[in-house]
């Protein structure tokens, strides 16, 4: 699968994020109630999100996609960190619309990131960071596999020590077993 | 009016005591309705009325009269 390919699951399709795309991604990033569950809330202005974009298309070890549900751009996807030896990376995602944030369709786009991370790229596990204070983050990650990072973990992933931040581990294994009682109900073709 | 019984299902999905169920109760207005407990909402709906449900009426799910509008499209009176 080339980087430029369109990765469809679930009833998602993972679109690499193009320039075209930016300014709605920025306007999505910057909105209050997106920015408030980011670790770096920093305001995007444009120049920021143009300078930053060149600098990915050169970066092997970062992916970005605009999600499309029903034919429309509903969020974004992100994998940072991607480890050369596939051993981590740290996904990311966001989802605009208020009508699809609280229901099955955060599931169907992690589904889609999480195949992704470990059918194409063959990644060993998936490292995310959440604040304990956002509960539904919480569980939504445990509802998906995810499991607090062991003190003696293996993985050796730089920690940034903030209050509240906690590191979360998914394995492939962990993933499938999580993924079958709610996949059941993503009953698109 | 919210029958009894789907609204049993929704105190214990949601976590929340059953005089708090009422038509109006939307998912985007009480922090316990976040997309884990609508999954479990849906599990426990299918459940308890023994029906399939369509992904996008999972979705459109939005409140408790729209539970109830949806179910009433698979013959399910509640």
């Amino acid at each position: 699968m080339t980087c430029n390919a369109h990765f469809r699951r679930y009833g998602i399709t993972l679109k690499p994020l193009t320039a075209d795309m930016l300014e709605t991604v920025r306007q999505w990033r910057n909105d209050p109630e997106i920015a408030k569950h980011m670790l770096d809330q920093t305001y995007i202005t444009s120049d920021m999100q143009r300078s930053w974009f060149e600098k990915l298309e050169h970066d092997d070890s970062r992916r970005y996609w605009v999600i499309w549900f029903k034919e429309q751009p509903i969020g974004v996807a992100s994998l940072v960190s991607i480890q050369g030896d596939a051993s981590w990376a740290e996904p990311g995602m966001y989802i605009y619309p208020e009508q699809y944030r609280n229901n099955i369709v955060p599931f169907c786009a992690a589904f889609a990131l999480n195949d992704f991370a470990f059918e194409q790229l063959q990644l060993q596990t998936l490292v995310g960071k959440i604040y304990q204070s956002n509960e539904a983050s919480v569980r939504f990650h445990e509802k998906s596999g995810y499991v607090e990072m062991p003190q003696d973990a293996a993985l050796e992933v730089p920690k940034v020590e903030e209050q509240g931040l906690r590191y979360y581990i998914l394995t492939q294994n962990a993933y499938e077993a999580a993924k079958a009682p709610i996949a059941r109900f993503i009953r698109y073709d | 009016m919210t029958t009894e019984r789907l609204k049993v299902v929704f105190a214990e999905a949601l976590g929340l005591p059953a005089e708090k169920i009422t038509d109006d109760l939307a998912y985007n207005s009480i922090k316990e309705w976040d997309s884990t407990a609508h999954m479990i909402l849906v599990a426990a709906l299918e459940d308890t009325f023994d029906v399939m449900l369509d992904t996008d009426d999972i979705i459109d799910m939005s409140s408790v009269a729209k539970a109830r509008e949806i179910l009433k499209k698979y013959d399910i009176e509640c």
